[in-house]
């Protein structure tokens, strides 16, 4: 076990996690954050959930061990979950919790994989179903972890492309707020765009 | 209703192909707003150019035809013919004369000139400017005429230009005028000072670093050389360039350009072609670089003139145009040439790259436009001008400094630091970083913090400044107020007095 720094994150369901300092330094909003002193308590991150969260860490786990060519299978990043009682927000260490470690998925071949495979591997990883890829696009926004960010842009944006205008808005949830005479004059503006 | 913040939106839209995007345009007021925005145009844009998607190749040979840019893998490709111009109703063919951001402008035999965006399928007709070269009226006898359009952009004002070249032939001798077109004043002028009267049989599609370029045969130590001449569109100022050492006079130059790299053709011997580029354009040690030769030995009998068109997505080769007869991918790695064949086309007097794009070359909405903003945020204005008003010192970290008021109006974009952080999780914005503010791109400079309460960005269209804005005490320099909200405002700074 080597003797990395760790950071403790703290997700929006309580969960925590710690993971090693360069792995959470992918994200550029926890990185500044590390920088201004708060490294040493837990970071709390409200607007991302434990289920996502986890998601984030595998992701920048395998792409800081792409980047150090680590190459090794038996060294596997450990994340430490403990589940807690949310009674008070605390950023100090949090008794009367069951230790459990927790080991990210390990794909032999993945671990192994050379880097020209880590586009392989980002397509398996946000081969997702459409919320979670949304939730993956927000959460790596306010993170900003620029490269998860561009991969879910990407498998959103074609996600999108042959959908027609109803469908786009039902995927983003959005609200029509154009009257009917208001949409049609935007269509014909355009109106060979939709055949 | 949606959850999601407008730069997420932006960068997922931005991936989509024009008709994609332009679909989209009806699915809410916000999505409307910010596609509309010249931020995500040029989001967009700029996307499309560094990843080379959404790209298409026109091949001209009179008529105009069009292939994906990616069917260029094949051995083979089939062009289609391009007939929704809107030049298509006259029965004579139309001349297609350079490609920028996705805007075409061409030209039909009567002296038509359009700007045209194929994705989006707007197009502007260009006034009718007449040709005002003074000693067309002393002359007696024939003369003719040779007209060259050049379309280009002007990244300082942020305006699409078009230069028309023409050049007046007498039976003893040449004459010619330059004139400018710009698309956000939707007029033409004159420019005067010309000097260098250019030889269109020896340029192609020649602009590059933000000038036009022109060959030219000009007295150097009294002797004639050709020569490059370099029309800047901005600054509509002149330069000569010398060619590379041993291109003599009348060698077979031919000019074009490499994606924005100035090309410079050159045939020696009757047999050869050495391509060059001219590198580190504009700058002190702007030189031309040996690109390519191109001799017999390979397979082409006798090569006189290059047209360098694109690299490959991978960069690993570049396509030229040989003789404007044959397409052929240059492999730069293994110094080999691979023919592609082009079905049903057997010259090309012009091929050019052209992106989709969002580009609007609607003159008409950019003025009602920016009335329509000057209306929304009169009462900010206001506000603004009275601060103004009573004298202000621009203050730089690190220094200080007096913004002065330069003949354009310049656009403040005011953010409290506590907002940009909060809501664009900036925390430390890097030097040249383009900053999305409230969907306007406005350009952080060096020396600025959002350690003060204030961050203030000056966005001259395309240009860039900043500054913090604060009322000063001239003598002990201690701030006395400090100006700043969300808003975007049209102000004209005027000189202060204290």
């Amino acid at each position: 076990m080597s003797s990395k720094k760790m950071i403790t994150l703290k997700s929006s369901d309580g969960r925590i996690f710690e993971v090693e300092e360069a792995v959470a330094q992918e994200s550029q909003t926890i990185k500044h954050m590390i920088e201004d002193g708060y490294g040493n308590s837990v970071i709390p991150l409200p607007n991302v959930t434990g289920r996502i969260l986890y998601k984030i860490i595998e992701f920048c786990t395998k792409h800081v061990a792409v980047e150090e060519d680590i190459k090794q299978k038996s060294v596997e990043p450990t994340v430490v979950v403990e589940d807690v009682k949310q009674k008070s927000v605390e950023p100090t260490v949090v008794e009367d919790v069951k230790q459990k470690s927790v080991e990210l998925p390990v794909d032999d071949d993945a671990w192994d994989a050379e880097p020209s495979d880590i586009d392989e591997w980002d397509a398996q990883f946000i081969d997702v179903d459409e919320s979670t890829m949304f939730e993956l696009i927000v959460a790596s926004n306010y993170l900003n972890i620029k490269r998860l960010m561009d991969l879910s842009a990407q498998a959103i944006a074609d996600m999108m492309k042959d959908k027609t205008v109803e469908e786009i808005r039902k995927i983003f949830n959005i609200q029509n707020d154009f009257t009917p005479e208001e949409e049609m004059k935007i269509r014909n503006e355009n109106s060979w765009a939709y055949e | 209703m949606s959850p999601f913040p407008d730069e997420i939106i932006a960068n997922i839209l931005s991936r989509l192909p024009v008709k994609c995007i332009l679909r989209s345009r009806c699915v809410s007021k916000p999505w409307l707003a910010l596609i509309s925005t010249s931020y995500f145009v040029k989001l967009h844009l700029n996307r499309s150019v560094q990843t080379k998607s959404n790209l298409d190749l026109l091949l001209w040979d009179g008529d105009t035809y069009r292939v994906d840019f990616d069917s260029l893998d094949n051995d083979v490709i089939q062009p289609v013919d391009v007939d929704n111009h809107p030049l298509r109703c006259y029965k004579n063919y139309e001349t297609l004369w350079g490609s920028c951001d996705g805007l075409l402008c061409m030209s039909n035999p009567i002296g038509d000139v359009i700007l045209w965006n194929p994705s989006t399928r707007k197009s502007i007709k260009l006034p009718y400017t007449p040709t005002e070269i003074a000693s067309e009226k002393k002359v007696f006898g024939n003369t003719r005429r040779e007209r060259v359009y050049q379309l280009g952009y002007d990244n300082i004002n942020g305006d699409y230009k078009v230069v028309r070249l023409v050049v007046l032939y007498g039976s003893d001798f040449q004459d010619f005028e330059v004139k400018v077109y710009s698309l956000k004043s939707n007029s033409w002028h004159k420019s005067e000072n010309c000097l260098h009267c250019p030889d269109f049989n020896r340029t192609g599609n020649s602009i590059a670093g933000g000038a036009v370029h022109w060959i030219s045969d000009v007295m150097l130590d009294s002797k004639k050389e050709s020569s490059i001449v370099a029309f800047d569109i901005r600054t509509e100022k002149y330069r000569v360039i010398p060619p590379p050492e041993f291109c003599g006079i009348d060698s077979g130059l031919y000019l074009d350009n490499l994606e924005g790299c100035l090309s410079l053709s050159y045939q020696y011997q009757s047999t050869s072609v050495d391509v060059f580029l001219l590198k580190e354009y504009g700058g002190k040690s702007e030189y031309w670089s040996k690109f390519v030769t191109i001799s017999p030995t390979i397979q082409f009998a006798s090569v006189y003139a290059v047209k360098p068109i694109a690299y490959s997505k991978s960069g690993k080769k570049v396509l030229l145009d040989l003789n404007f007869k044959i397409l052929v991918w240059y492999n730069l790695e293994h110094d080999s040439f691979e023919e592609i064949w082009v079905d049903g086309m057997n010259k090309f007097l012009d091929v050019l790259t052209c992106v989709e794009s969002l580009v609007s070359v609607d003159v008409a909405a950019a003025v009602t436009n920016s009335n329509a903003k000057k209306n929304l945020h009169k009462k900010e204005e206001n506000n603004m001008n009275n601060f103004l008003s009573k004298g202000f010192k621009l203050k730089r970290r690190g220094g200080g400094g007096v913004m002065q008021r330069i003949d354009e109006e310049f656009q403040i974009i005011m953010v409290e630091a506590k907002v940009l952080q909060e809501q664009l999780l900036i925390k430390e914005v890097q030097v040249g970083a383009i900053i999305p503010i409230r969907q306007h791109e406005a350009r952080y400079e060096e020396g600025l913090s959002l350690n003060s309460r204030f961050v203030f960005f000056l966005s001259q269209k395309r240009g860039g400044g900043g500054g913090l804005l604060q009322k000063v005490d001239e003598e002990t320099d201690q701030m006395l107020e400090a100006f700043g909200f969300m808003v975007y405002c049209y102000c004209i700074m005027k000189i202060m007095e204290f």
